[in-house]
């Protein structure tokens, strides 16, 4: 018996060493493959040959570099030259044939230079290159076509497009054949032409890796595929620079005052909990729509009147309230105690140009807001209708302003009339299977959830500066694997912000759990600080150090108290804060980003 | 030492600066409608519209579809003097783009009203006169419509510019007398606290001129912004 037991035990010995150890060790050289193939060098870039070229040229080019889907910079990654050439008998028009692409640029193959047609300078030059139609712009036809150029290279490739059978064969059989040398201690393919497929096919399975899975994870959305990044809305000029409504359109309406009206959209805008925003998140709608030949572009927000809301408030209604004579900005006392007596109330608030820095691009940069926006697939006329539910209850708003009227004035209430019932509203409007319950309802978030596995006409996703820098990381195609880690991440300025250590922003079913064991090493993290505060404080008599003694109790106590709120999930108390912006953003926002189309004008064009 | 001659350096460097952003331009930018609406009400001024290709003298040559059409101000206050032989209080110029390269026409106010009209008939302007009248069919198409929003360019010469700056300055100069502190020889120590003072005084008279002149800040664009405020308050009520 202890015979048997003993050979089995050297079986087992044997077998471990063999076989467990061999994949522990592959396993753990892959692990590490993949780190450092996760910051491979990163060579896509359009190079310019003409170096004395305007900046506006230099910098709308680097808007381009970043317009080229991600499967063709990652798939070639090489330095691609761009000369410009006078193209005869080519005229550049708004054409979206294919045929048209040839009359924007060519390759020339020994050289790796795509020729550009030099009209485009001019139509850079005097901004008509954003010019579009229903189904294209300049920009679009110019993207087009340097990707198409860029792809007859040699080496070439593009990584988003999928195998043809007869690749996908050739593949298996040299991930066959290089697993039939592993057993000879060999892993390197013997058929020949095969280190190449499986090279090109090891970028391809990271290329994959990195677009569902993160994406999935970065964008809070379990269709990846539906959501467009969109950082536009961190420019000036927002989607105001772009004349929607000026060309000849069918009306949808017309107005009591027999104004012509065209509904473009509508969207549910939800706006993520941040740091120094509401913990449960916000909804707001948004419309879009065109009187004569003027876009209106307005965001509706119902939420409760605070002391920020008192500017906006004076400016508003400036010609129904009384100021005082010597003070242009000081209301007469009695308006003052009406505008204190607000404070519990709801109050509407619109906002025109929302996707601009103005509005969402504030709250991008200094709160770390991620904002999303699902436009809705539904009728104009019911959108319109939507619409003169808010409205009249903005033109309401502006009348009992006009009375002082307090008594009919909706009280604000956290749980029967907050910003989220307006939204319920014009979802149970609409019907079908936007109808909505008070489950799916309850918070911004559950609305979001909701509103995404329907069918939407599209997802906009406005990036906050974290998740901006962490997108602008997967774009070339490095990886985010430490990113929750604060003192490794890099989207956070490393360790700026030692109030966590583990960012609990883990998302999907794994992350449910994930995220509550990121609070429960928040929590000993914070109880280590606490200790350490009680070890310090002595010391901290002598030393006014903000990280000895009393203040690292408090800030200890204080954080274990928060990261219990992670780990019990109910209401997660901490984000993490904005960071300083590096230079290179700063270029990239005042400089590269005007160039770039916001996502919503296709989508706009389209309804025409 | 050193320091206090990198001190030094510093503040010469700055001093040319600071004398830069002296003087009341104001830049902003809107709709052409709006701006002509604006102007007949605080000025008593109108362009009409017609499709003729000549303009300049008694006849104007704002194409309909310029209507909507973005323009970028430029409005220098000069209070009661001359300029271009004209006595007026201000000079508004009218830009085509946003760089405010190409001027189009240039209006002088007096006493509230306007008192003389010129075109810029330069070479790179894509007018309706010009020979580019085709080309301008052609890309332009109606291209830039703007209605009721404006912006704000914050240069130096602007009163936020100037708050902004000054308030840098004082940061500056403060900054600079806390580290004089360190200087050793107390003569040179006084010298050091001196140039210190000086950038923190110069940089808050700044903050407190730019407070005054955003004060008394441009009547035009006020009327702008109030008009601006209106229309979109309006076009919201499409009932």
């Amino acid at each position: 018996m202890i015979k048997t037991c003993q050979s089995l035990s050297t079986g087992f010995d044997r077998s471990f060493q063999k076989e467990i150890m061999k994949h522990l060790t592959i396993s753990i050289v892959f692990f590490y493959c993949f780190c450092i193939c996760g910051n491979a060098t990163y060579n896509f870039s359009l190079n310019l040959q003409d170096k004395k070229l305007d900046s506006k040229i230099k910098y709308y080019f680097l808007m381009m570099e970043n317009s080229i889907s991600s499967g063709i910079r990652l798939g070639t990654n090489k330095i691609i030259n761009i000369e410009f050439e006078k193209f005869t008998d080519n005229h550049l028009t708004l054409n979206c044939h294919e045929d048209n692409l040839s009359n924007f640029s060519y390759p020339d193959l020994n050289s790796l230079t795509v020729y550009v047609n030099q009209d485009v300078l001019e139509l850079i030059e005097s901004d008509f290159i954003s010019q579009r139609n229903k189904d294209c712009s300049y920009t679009d036809l110019l993207v087009k076509s340097l990707e198409r150029s860029i792809l007859t290279f040699k080496n070439a490739s593009d990584l988003s497009t999928p195998y043809s059978k007869e690749r996908k064969k050739q593949v298996n059989r040299c991930r066959l054949d290089v697993l039939d040398n592993s057993q000879n201690g060999v892993y390197q393919p013997t058929i020949a032409g095969c280190q190449e497929l499986i090279d090109y096919d090891n970028k391809k399975i990271k290329y994959k890796r990195i677009q569902a899975v993160y994406k999935k994870k970065l964008f809070y959305s379990t269709k990846a595929s539906k959501i467009v990044v969109d950082p536009s809305s961190l420019t000036k000029d927002g989607l105001l620079k772009f004349n929607v409504c000026s060309q000849s359109y069918q009306p949808d309406l017309y107005t009591s005052t027999n104004l012509p009206v065209k509904i473009l959209g509508f969207a549910i805008v939800y706006m993520t909990p941040a740091f120094n925003s509401s913990q449960f998140g916000h909804v707001a709608e948004r419309y879009i729509y065109c009187v004569e030949n003027r876009m209106v572009d307005t965001l509706y927000e119902f939420s409760q009147f605070r002391p920020i809301n008192l500017n906006d408030f004076k400016i508003r209604y400036r010609e129904d309230l009384n100021f005082l004579p010597q003070d242009s900005n000081q209301l007469s006392p009695s308006d003052e105690t009406f505008l204190i007596s607000l404070l519990k109330k709801n109050y509407i608030q619109t906002q025109s140009n929302p996707a601009s820095y103005q509005g969402y691009g504030k709250m991008q940069l200094e709160n770390n807001r991620d904002i999303i926006e699902v436009w809705l697939d539904i009728d104009p006329l019911l959108i319109y209708k939507n619409y003169l539910i808010s409205l009249r209850l903005y033109k309401k708003q502006k009348e009992l302003i006009k009375t002082r009227n307090l008594v009919d004035w909706p009280d604000y209430d956290l749980f029967n009339n907050n910003c989220t019932h307006p939204v319920r509203e014009k979802l149970n409007y609409i019907g079908g299977e936007l109808s909505i319950d008070n489950f799916d309802g309850f918070l911004p978030s559950f609305i979001y959830n909701f509103l995404k596995k329907k069918k939407v006409d599209k997802i906009i996703f406005y990036p906050a500066q974290k998740t901006l820098r962490q997108y602008q990381m997967l774009n070339i195609g490095k990886s985010l694997n430490f990113e929750n880690i604060t003192f490794l991440s890099s989207s956070i300025d490393q360790g700026q912000n030692k109030f966590m250590l583990i960012q609990p922003d883990f998302q999907g079913y794994i992350g449910f759990f994930l995220n509550r064991g990121a609070g429960m090493v928040n929590f000993f993290s914070a109880l280590m600080e606490t200790t350490w505060g009680l070890v310090t404080s002595p010391a901290s008599l002598f030393n006014n150090s903000k990280e000895l003694g009393v203040n690292s109790i408090k800030k200890g106590l204080k954080n274990s108290l928060f990261s219990l709120s992670e780990f019990f999930g109910i209401v997660r108390m901490r984000y993490p804060e904005p960071t300083t912006i590096t230079p290179n953003e700063m270029d990239y926002l005042l400089n590269i980003l005007p160039h770039k189309e916001p996502a919503v004008l296709g989508y706009l064009y389209s309804k025409f | 030492m050193f320091k206090l001659i990198l001190m030094f350096f510093t503040f010469v460097l700055i001093l040319p600066a600071y004398a830069e952003f002296q003087g009341k331009t104001f830049r902003y930018s809107t709709s052409y409608e709006s701006f002509d609406r604006v102007t007949y009400n605080l000025y008593g001024y109108s362009e009409s519209f017609s499709s003729q290709s000549y303009c300049g003298g008694y006849r104007t040559c704002y194409h309909p579809s310029m209507r909507t059409e973005r323009v970028y101000i430029e409005e220098r206050i000069v209070e009661s003097s001359y300029i271009d032989n004209y006595k007026a209080e201000t000079r508004i110029t009218i830009y085509t783009d946003k760089h405010y390269s190409r001027p189009y026409v240039t209006y002088h106010t007096h006493r509230g009203r306007i008192v003389n009209r010129s075109y810029h008939h330069n070479s790179h302007y894509y007018g309706w006169h010009s020979s580019y009248n085709h080309h301008h069919d052609y890309y332009y198409g109606n291209y830039y419509n703007y209605h009721h929003h404006y912006y704000y360019e914050v240069d130096w010469s602007t009163p936020e510019g100037k708050i902004i700056t000054g308030l840098h300055f004082m940061a500056t100069g403060v900054e600079m007398m806390a580290l004089c502190s360190d200087v050793h020889d107390d003569g040179l120590r006084a010298i050091c606290m001196g140039f210190g003072f000086g950038i923190a005084a110069s940089g808050s008279a700044s903050s407190a001129q730019g407070i005054d002149q955003a004060i008394q800040e441009s009547r035009l664009y006020k009327e702008l912004e109030k008009d601006a405020r209106i229309h979109a308050e309006k076009d919201l009520d499409i009932e």
